[in-house]
């Protein structure tokens, strides 16, 4: 189905994002086998919907302040795991905010456990005005 | 080195005798997840999408040696953490399993399922002892989800390094 593309444009600036699909499980580890692709918000199908809903919490939790904006830095937490899913932002990904390109720095996963990642800070530098 | 590394060990006898964990009515059985640590997957999309009510994971060990004075080591403790994980399901309305209650019956099955593979068969390599140390809980909620959580610390002894 095609599905909600205001979700996505009407927060709109995440320009690379690259999700990450999880497969069978390993029959040692019981871990399941993770694939990557790229996110791409023309081909928005029922297969993306996790991806989709991702997104929005991506984007819906950016923290930001003027002092932030004009420091040159922008932090954005996102919540990995409690919805279907995940969507992976690694350090070559950009994002383009408020028509500001800005690149990933560091990120942070203050309650990481048990290999289930709960919150995570991703931290972003601006690379050009 | 063995072909079957002591992580194998706990995980293999602890997820074949666990045996069944039943919900709050006693009778359903719970699904339990037995995986190891560090996986990609999340609280939610394990416990609501794939439906389980019991994950437990298996993680890399604190390990010290113990010798003779200024002996070489004669035998390796490594403790193993086990960390059952449960929440309350469903997120609204009458719980069918209780986070809390979860534990006690998990932390109940995994002390027999210890003991029946306590020790190694004999002559077998790597010789082992295995018994639970001692476990931790903790609570919190996290994400809108309250998740009970125990470490139980598995400690394999053996003579080989």
């Amino acid at each position: 189905m095609s599905f909600a593309t205001p979700l996505i444009l009407s927060v709109g600036e995440i320009v690379y994002i690259q999700t990450r699909i999880l497969g069978a499980r390993n029959a040692v580890t019981n871990q399941p086998a993770v694939t990557y692709g790229a996110f791409d918000p023309d081909d928005f199908d029922e297969d993306d919907f996790f991806v989709s809903i991702k997104t929005k919490i991506i984007m819906n939790h950016i923290q930001t302040s003027e002092q932030d904006l004009h420091g040159g830095r922008l932090s954005v937490e996102r919540q990995q795991g409690f919805l279907p899913g995940t969507v992976s932002v690694n350090h070559m990904d950009r994002v383009e905010y408020h028509d500001i390109l800005y690149e990933v720095e560091s990120t942070e996963t203050p309650e990481y456990h048990l290999g289930q990642v709960g919150f995570q800070k991703i931290n972003l530098v601006r690379m050009s005005e | 080195m063995v072909a079957t590394d002591p992580l194998t060990t706990v995980f293999t006898g602890v997820s074949t005798g666990l045996g069944v964990i039943t919900k709050n009515d006693g009778l359903a059985a719970a699904s339990v997840l037995h995986v190891w640590q560090y996986g990609p997957e999340a609280f939610k999309h394990l416990f609501y999408d794939e439906d389980y009510d019991v994950v437990i994971t298996y993680g890399l060990p604190q390990s010290r040696s113990q010798r003779n004075i200024q002996s070489v080591p004669l035998h390796y403790m490594m403790s193993y953490p086990v960390t059952v994980t449960t929440v309350d399901k469903p997120m609204a309305g009458a719980l069918v399993c209780h986070g809390m209650r979860m534990q006690y019956k998990v932390a109940y099955a995994l002390r027999a399922a210890v003991a029946s593979i306590a020790q190694s068969a004999p002559a077998a390599t790597p010789a082992y002892t295995l018994t639970i140390k001692s476990d931790a809980s903790t609570y919190k909620r996290v994400g809108g989800i309250y998740v009970y959580e125990t470490v139980h610390s598995l400690e394999y002894e053996t003579d080989n390094g």
